[in-house]
């Protein structure tokens, strides 16, 4: 069928026009504007699932844009690994799409928001071009893509401090995609070919050479300032915490994380293992960094007084996880990683949301007016009790899932300065949840005052809340999924 | 061996204290109403524990997979006799305290009553729950809900003491399960492919494991089930003591602690199995630390002039009873130490019931307070002796036969030394009990104090703790019942 067989090119496209159009109508009339985007979101999410099950069931597809043959065309190639992340980023952007509509009346003068509406679509549609693709320069000009519409999203906030964050978001940002585009540079120059597999190819016979050991170092320092690793972190924290609930929501659930994606891709699938193991050490180096990272993220986070800095912070530990599993070079260890991907956007993700609704009701988010929130907002409290467990790793949530994998790939490679500063960044983390759970459920609240729990925004925060219980309990399914990717990541290991 | 059946059975028994939260919460207003499920619920767990061991008695064990998450790592309920042993102690001595429970409460007026009540029942669940478990995740998983549930129970008063007791408490048992529980338990996964509890171990089959590893982490098993007070990890037991003393009655003296040394049990005799571990040296270490810490509390609770503190140093001495006797690896020795947990149960539920009934008939909290209480208050305080001569070790206390095993048990483990352990240890709880035997029986009340208000303490506190110690004598005629399911659970006899 044709639209089968187009899927890897629709589920990035369909976005970005859907984006223009929403422009267009949007000049028009604004009303429709929102059901334009939740329509797209749902479409998107549902071309990633088919696209997961055509993937699934008949192995990778390489896709021929244009039907130019590479290395002359550009090729989109979904193989296991990717299309987990696509499908993970679509449905969290469907997910969300029923949250938008009340967020951006509260917080999006109502002149801009279908700019909004569009601009965020447009971010979506990036992130999702950089997992699929198979082409390097399409790499950066997706990155680029979902970056400008990140800055301005957050600066679409409107206040002194979102400015501020969105432009040092801009400079850093920017310095870091530069990195990546001179990486990919050199990389051209050592191989002559822009096509992840070829390249890869070809790459073995250059190992020693100077050009690709420094595109190997510029692309990690890049690649590790746009994921925000410790200490390329000081972006972060700002950016999350001055954009709009709903961006703040989206991007910690997607942007950082994608990055990491392009950090596996390029260790596993351009590199490979080999060349870390023969060549410089860069896994180990940028392991231990991670390790440093989950530290630093978790004490940083534990003395923060606003709930959105707050898990601004956790995200700067949490990419350590993923970063540090993937760096094991063991099975196990990148299976923890994947795991925590999905298990991390989730809870985030929904942690942002409870931050949404509590800024809904206070217009504000700082830790000290949670006391005995639960009174005045049982849902959004609950919910934020599920998403601590499973920040904490608590069984039954995804959390500890991708911590046991974490852990076993740790112990497998006899890194036992990693296990113990994963389970003691699972305290940390447990102490810098407790402070706010304490206050929640155990402290009297300040005054009697009811507060609006809107439906709209309780569902998506629930359904998350769900997705990381299930994934917790059954993590079966995507495990052997994950295993399937990494069989074939780890095949390049000879 | 034993035949192993599928049964509901399990999951019954586990599901009457989860569910009851919802009609205790339900009456909220009608206390009488409340009381009643609280009641009726505990009896029905009691009664259907209780029918699980008229199966198990005949040799077979009941089986129940909650759920798979992954090949070998699942979590299920395996009632064996051992389990069962611990469920009936822990079921009925939580029918008795929830009278005794009611007539706290009620005489002491204490508020949020209904929040007592529901915690309570969930940390029943979660106890029973542990009891049965089957795999060492499941009751990895049971242990922390038990931390988790017995948490707002401790901090039940709210004032800055119990608040900050509270927190020492989750801070101690979540800091060693997590970081040295935890790792030990996915080590062991990696090294034996299987968590399940298997008689006689799950190592003993497995060629290549790492002896020196695994020596490490049967420390890392003793001291991350923190809940068994083993030294240096015993501080939270003394700050838990904020707790209403029917919390620290039922909690602290059966089941948070007997959870602890049941899961030490569990991992000596299922998962490294006894024979296994006489060719790893660590465990003469643990019986080198639980003699430590055997006599060192005994010294400490000497100087306490605080009853509970008093006790709470007592039960930490008795705990490492338990673990000593398992570490000496011998039959005798693990059916002492297993006695030991009904033996001591038994006899320190009947001193916090009198210490909870001096406080609330006369609110006095000190040793030094006692004098000439004897005489207001003669059944309680005959109960109090019978279980101070038990823990004391005299006949015809339960105390005794532990003891005796135990000794036998020191001599076939060719560990002699333990038998001077075990004579000085008496010694010493003599010591600290016998001041209160003075005190009480002996001393002449102080004459400037007015002692018309000295009272007996309620019936619905009195009945339970003169059942208890009735049947702390009662063990020591009738020790069989114990001894059978003990030896079953052993694999010897049945």
């Amino acid at each position: 069928m044709n639209l089968k067989m187009n899927l890897p090119a629709l589920v990035v496209v369909f976005p970005f026009f859907s984006a223009m159009m929403m422009v267009a109508i949007g000049i028009f009339n604004r009303k429709v504007v929102p059901y334009i985007f939740q329509i797209t979101a749902t479409i998107t999410a549902y071309f990633a699932f088919s696209l997961l099950i055509e993937v699934y069931t008949n192995g990778p597809i390489r896709y021929y844009f244009g039907n130019w043959i590479p290395p002359v065309g550009i090729e989109y190639y979904v193989d296991y690994l990717n299309i987990l992340f696509v499908t993970i980023i679509a449905s969290i952007f469907f997910v969300m799409s029923f949250y938008f509509p009340l967020s951006v009346r509260k917080e999006i003068p109502e002149s801009k928001s279908y700019i909004f509406y569009s601009v965020t679509t447009l971010f979506a549609s990036g992130l999702l071009g950089i997992t699929i693709t198979g082409d390097m320069f399409n790499i950066y000009v997706f990155t680029e893509i979902s970056s400008i519409t990140a800055y301005a999203l957050i600066a679409i906030g409107g206040n002194r401090r979102s400015y501020r964050s969105s432009f040092n978001y801009l400079i850093l940002g920017t310095i870091g995609a530069s990195f990546i585009v001179l990486g990919i540079g050199y990389l051209y120059m050592a191989t002559g070919t822009l096509n992840l597999l070829d390249m890869q190819e070809r790459l073995q016979h250059v190992y020693n050479s100077k050009i690709t050991i420094s595109a190997a170092a510029i692309i990690i320092v890049g690649l590790s300032l746009k994921m925000a690793l410790f200490p390329l972190h000081s972006w972060l924290p700002g950016a999350y915490a001055h954009s709009p609930s709903t961006i703040s929501a989206f991007m910690s659930a997607t942007s950082t994380k994608v990055m990491a994606y392009l950090l596996i891709r390029f260790v596993y699938t351009i590199f490979t293992p080999n060349f870390a193991t023969k060549i410089i050490p860069i896994t180990d180096i940028v392991m231990y960094i991670s390790l440093i990272a989950i530290i630093a993220g978790s004490f940083l986070a534990l003395g923060q007084k606003d709930l959105k800095y707050m898990f601004a912070y956790s995200s700067v530990g949490q990419i350590g996880y993923i970063v540090f599993g993937a760096m094991l070079i063991n099975a196990n260890g990148l299976i923890g990683s994947i795991y925590h991907f999905l298990s991390h956007a989730i809870v985030k993700g929904g942690l942002f949301l409870v931050a949404g609704i509590i800024f809904y009701n206070f217009t504000n988010t700082k830790i000290e007016i949670t006391n005995g929130l639960f009174k005045k907002m049982p849902f959004t409290s609950i919910g934020f009790l599920i998403f601590a467990l499973s920040m904490i790793g608590i069984p039954a949530t995804s959390g500890f899932i991708s911590k046991w994998y974490l852990v076993m790939g740790a112990i497998e490679t006899g890194n036992w300065i990693g296990v113990t500063v994963i389970l003691l960044s699972s305290l940390l983390t447990a102490i810098y949840f407790w402070r706010v759970v304490d206050r929640i459920f155990f402290k009297a609240p300040d005054d009697d005052v009811k507060f609006n729990e809107p439906i709209s925004m309780i569902l998506p925060t629930y359904i998350l809340a769900g997705c990381s219980i299930y994934f917790g309990l059954f993590p079966h399914q995507l495990v052997n999924y994950a295993q399937k990717a990494v069989l074939l990541l780890m095949e390049t290991i000879k | 061996m034993t035949e192993t059946v599928y049964s509901l059975l399990p999951i019954y028994a586990v599901l009457i204290p989860l569910i009851l939260p919802i009609p205790i919460y339900l009456f909220r207003n009608y206390p009488n109403g409340r009381e009643f499920f609280s009641i009726a619920g505990s009896l029905a767990t009691f009664i259907t524990v209780f029918l699980i061991y008229t199966k198990v008695k005949t040799g077979i064990s009941l089986e129940y997979t909650l759920f798979e998450f992954l090949p070998g790592l699942s979590l299920k309920f395996k009632v064996d006799a051992f389990g069962t042993y611990f469920a009936l102690m822990a079921s009925f001595l939580w029918f008795l305290t929830t009278f005794y429970s009611i007539g706290y409460m009620r005489g002491n007026k204490e508020k949020n009553q209904t929040r007592f009540f529901l915690f309570f029942s969930l940390s029943m669940f979660a106890a029973i729950s542990a009891a049965f478990s089957g795999n060492l995740l499941t009751i990895y998983v049971f242990y922390e809900i038990i931390t988790f549930s017995t948490y707002p129970l401790v901090a039940h008063k709210q004032t800055k003491e119990a608040i900050q007791g509270a927190r020492r408490y989750l801070s101690y048992l979540l800091l060693t399960s997590v970081l040295l529980f935890l790792p030990a338990l996915v080590y062991t996964y990696y090294a034996a492919g299987t968590l399940d509890f298997t008689l006689g171990g799950i190592f003993a089959s497995k060629e290549n494991v790492n002896k020196s590893v695994l020596g490490l982490m049967l420390l890392f098993f003793v001291f991350g089930s923190a809940k068994a007070a083993v030294m240096p990890f015993h501080l939270w037991l003394p700050s838990a003591m904020v707790a209403p003393t029917p919390v620290s009655a039922l909690l602290h003296a059966v089941a948070v602690v007997k959870t602890g040394v049941f899961v030490i049990i569990r991992v000596f005799v299922y998962i490294y199995g006894l024979d296994f571990l006489k060719t790893i040296s660590t465990s003469n270490l643990v019986t080198i630390f639980a003699a430590f810490t055997i006599i060192v509390a005994s010294m400490v609770a000497l100087r306490q002039d605080n009853i509970k503190a008093r006790l709470a140093y007592s039960t930490i001495s008795q705990l490492s009873y338990i673990v000593l006797s398992v570490s000496l690896l011998s039959i005798t020795g693990a059916i002492g130490a297993i006695f030991h947990i009904v033996a001591h149960g038994f006899a320190k539920i009947t001193l916090f019931f009198w210490a909870g009934a001096v406080y609330v008939a006369n609110h006095k909290t000190k040793v030094s307070e006692l004098n000439g209480i004897a005489k207001h208050m003669p059944y309680s305080m005959a109960a109090f002796t019978v279980g101070a001569l038990s823990m004391i070790g005299f006949p015809p206390m339960a105390g005794l036969i532990s003891k005796w095993f135990i000794a036998t048990g020191a001599v076939e483990g060719s560990k002699p030394w333990v038998i001077a352990v075990l004579v000085i240890s008496a010694l010493l709880n003599a010591g600290y009990f016998v001041p209160i035997f003075i005190n009480a029986y002996l001393k002449k009340p102080e004459p400037e104090h007015n002692h018309s208000h000295l009272h007996e303490a309620p019936k619905l506190m009195l009945v339970p703790m003169l059942i208890t110690a009735t049947l702390t004598i009662f063990i020591f005629f009738y020790p069989e019942f114990f001894l059978k399911l003990a030896k079953l659970a052993l694999g010897i006899g049945g």
